[in-house]
């Protein structure tokens, strides 16, 4: 079957089973196919799984599956949760022997081990806790409907053992996949602030016949062409500095909607009423987990004024 | 490189043309760094110098691959052009002057009118001649529709009368390609054409103009009833305006592609120079923002070297390519503080003349705002804006 009708299948059943419930665990991930799809496609898979569950607000782990495909190594999906350092963090917050971070579902006792990104001081290292030394309290905050979990565990040398793997190829497909969600939560984003201006009229005329909204709005699309296109190049270019790319910019994208587009609605944007407060808050918190635009941005250019300036791509590359 | 393998260049596959395209670069340092661009030059010692730079390009066979055997090219898809571009920016190599203009006129000409474009635009290629663009009058700027150069036919011919402005290099061009009303004024666009006019034609006077920079690369042109002959017509009458758009394509992709080779390097020039926490941040800001046009500009040349009519979604391109100059040329002034403001060294000549340069980029080819008029109405639906 061609790639576009498979993922306009999979969007199909993803749409259809978001009808019942937003909460898409292991379990229900597994009944729509999802460990297959991502194991023989795995591009078409994570784009049209992220960009969905960013446009339909989805939750759950699948962004476990895919840090664990990254990063390989003896851990199954289905028993195991990766630990997601908190913003701001680079890594699992320490705090003498207590380790805490965020996951993307509860640790209940159907999970066997949290692989947890520990910083030291040669760099950040994946260590194994025992799922029975993890504690996981439901997180509030900004967005209550994102389904995180703070999970903190009493680590000590009997519990945790370093792995084999490295944390960066997990990093870099889970920024990628959270690029193409926060695309998914910005178009959705533009759609409602462009709907809004073209039937609210004042003046007899669409808020959106006025130039100053025109051209703010136009601004937010350029952001989110970019974030569309450079997410897309993380999958030819497959490297950390590419993925860096793609979140910072996807953050940065979802940043410049969610301000132009919340002046855009005017008043009633301002309402708990309105529905833009949803995805508006799922992109607020999206964007600063593993890497704001700011973080990004100083991350890569701190790569590069070491490294050298990197071309990504080739101009005979990016053949569909 | 024998004359053999010069003359099949552009059918070769992308990697192999790419190996001995680096391994030319690389072979002729010397030769290529006599070719630094120098901003104490008067747009007169400028085009003579980019037309020598040129004419080494084109013998040595790297600006005749991509283009069509008629006009002196060897064949192959527009992406070898695009990649000789790239590799001569990433070498640090400056591009000729002369390509922007020749990469958005010469497609164009083989489109609407062969004919003139195989007798006329080898000399163009190889650097011989330079051409300029006459589009934007005082008058019809962001509004270019509202031009009022007239071309009217008499006998034969046609005879053109007019004023053109914001001219590349027409004081120094040999010929124009020149967009005139062939009807009545009100009929706005659709009653413009296109001509090819030769700049020593008895009539033509074009003068200089000097920009910010500092350099006088700009033009006015005046058309005193300069009489031209029928066939320099491009393509039909009244199809200047469809004419004018097809280049536009080519100015978001190919030169969009080539300003952001440029920009990565001018970023690798600025690198010695990022030193704090600040500085990285707004470096990775601007090489992921050029990086977008990177990607966007090779999307669009790719669907153009298909033979594809990109369409209004590529005022995206020319907004990314706008802000992503500008974001470079903003750095270059904060991480040069100090040099930038008071230096006479030729690197802060430089570095001024392009942080200049750039402001353009944002006005010319269809202003940043009449790029987000497009977006808004054409790509997002909006309504169209009333009074």
């Amino acid at each position: 079957m061609p790639a576009a009708d498979i993922s306009g299948e999979v969007r199909h059943a993803i749409a259809a089973a978001a009808k019942e419930s937003p909460a898409f665990n292991h379990a229900r991930l597994t009944e729509l196919g999802w460990d297959e799809l991502l194991e023989s496609e795995p591009q078409l898979a994570v784009v049209t799984l992220f960009e969905e569950m960013g446009r339909l607000r989805l939750t759950g782990p699948a962004l476990d599956s895919v840090v664990l495909a990254a990063v390989g190594g003896p851990y199954p999906w289905a028993t195991t949760r990766v630990l997601y350092p908190v913003p701001g963090q680079r890594g699992a917050s320490l705090a003498g022997s207590q380790l805490s971070g965020l996951t993307f579902d509860v640790v209940d006792e159907t999970i066997e081990q949290v692989l947890c990104p520990v910083p030291t001081p040669a760099g950040i290292e994946l260590q194994v806790v025992p799922a029975s030394a993890c504690r996981a309290v439901p997180v509030g905050g900004l967005d209550k409907s994102a389904g995180l979990y703070r999970v903190s565990a009493e680590v000590s040398a009997a519990h945790a053992a370093s792995t084999e793997e490295g944390w960066a190829a997990g990093l870099m497909a889970a920024r990628r996949a959270l690029a193409h969600e926060l695309i998914g939560i910005a178009g959705d984003l533009l759609a409602i602030a462009v709907g809004h201006v073209t039937v609210r009229e004042q003046f007899g005329r669409p808020l959106g016949a006025n130039q100053a909204v025109q051209h703010s709005l136009a601004t937010a699309k350029v952001e989110l062409s970019a974030a569309s296109e450079l997410a897309a190049e993380a999958w030819r270019t497959c490297t950390p500095l590419a993925a860096a790319v793609a979140k910072g910019m996807a953050s940065r994208a979802s940043n410049t909607i969610a301000a132009n587009g919340q002046q855009a609605l005017g008043a009633i944007g301002y309402t708990w009423e309105h529905s833009w407060r949803h995805p508006l808050r799922r992109a607020m918190l999206l964007s600063v987990l593993l890497g704001s635009a700011d973080e990004c941005d100083a991350e890569i250019g701190a790569t590069l004024a070491r490294t050298g300036v990197v071309r990504i791509g080739t101009v005979a590359g990016g053949q569909e | 490189m024998p004359t053999e393998i010069t003359e099949k260049l552009g059918e070769l596959p992308a990697e192999e043309f790419q190996q001995l395209l680096d391994g030319w670069i690389a072979d002729n340092a010397g030769v290529l760094r006599a070719y630094e661009p120098d901003e104490s030059l008067s747009v007169e010692q400028v085009t003579a110098f980019p037309r020598r730079y040129q004419n080494l390009l084109y013998d040595a066979g790297w600006l005749r691959a991509g283009w069509p055997a008629e006009i002196g090219g060897t064949g192959g898809s527009a992406e070898r052009r695009a990649q000789v571009y790239e590799s001569l920016s990433a070498a640090g190599y400056a591009l000729p002057e002369t390509l922007p203009t020749l990469e958005v006129l010469i497609p164009a000409l083989l489109s609407y009118a062969p004919e003139l474009a195989i007798r006329y635009s080898p000399a163009f290629l190889r650097g011989d001649e330079l051409w300029c663009q006459g589009f934007s009058e005082t008058e019809a700027g962001s509004d270019l529709a509202a031009m009022r150069t007239r071309a009217k036919r008499d006998g034969d011919g046609w005879v053109i009368t007019g004023h053109k402005v914001w001219n590349s290099y027409a004081s120094v061009s040999d010929r124009c390609v020149l967009l005139a009303r062939t009807g009545e004024q009100s009929g706005r666009h659709r009653t413009i054409s296109a001509f090819l006019v030769d700049m020593d034609t008895p009539g033509v006077q074009a003068r200089p103009i000097t920009t910010m920079t500092g350099r006088n690369e700009l033009s006015e042109i005046y058309f005193d009833s300069v009489a031209i002959p029928a066939d320099r017509l491009i393509g039909q009458e009244n199809q200047g305006w469809a004419f004018a758009m097809f280049l536009m394509q080519w100015e978001r992709g190919m030169y969009a592609w080539m300003r952001q080779a440029w920009c990565l390097h001018q970023l690798e020039m600025l690198r010695p120079y990022i030193t704090d926490a600040r500085f990285e941040r707004d470096f990775g800001a601007a090489y992921g923002r050029v990086t977008a046009l990177r990607m966007v500009a090779r999307r669009t040349l790719r669907r153009l070297a298909e033979g594809d009519f990109v369409g209004p979604e590529t005022s995206v391109d020319k907004l990314l390519l706008s802000s992503s100059e500008q974001a470079v040329l903003n750095l270059a002034r904060d991480v040069l503080r100090g040099r930038f403001e008071l230096d006479d060294s030729p690197d802060m000549h430089r570095w001024r003349g392009d942080y200049f340069y750039t402001r353009s980029s944002s006005i010319y080819g269809g202003a940043a705002e009449i790029q987000r008029d497009i977006v808004a109405q054409r790509v997002l639906g909006l309504p169209r804006a009333r009074g």
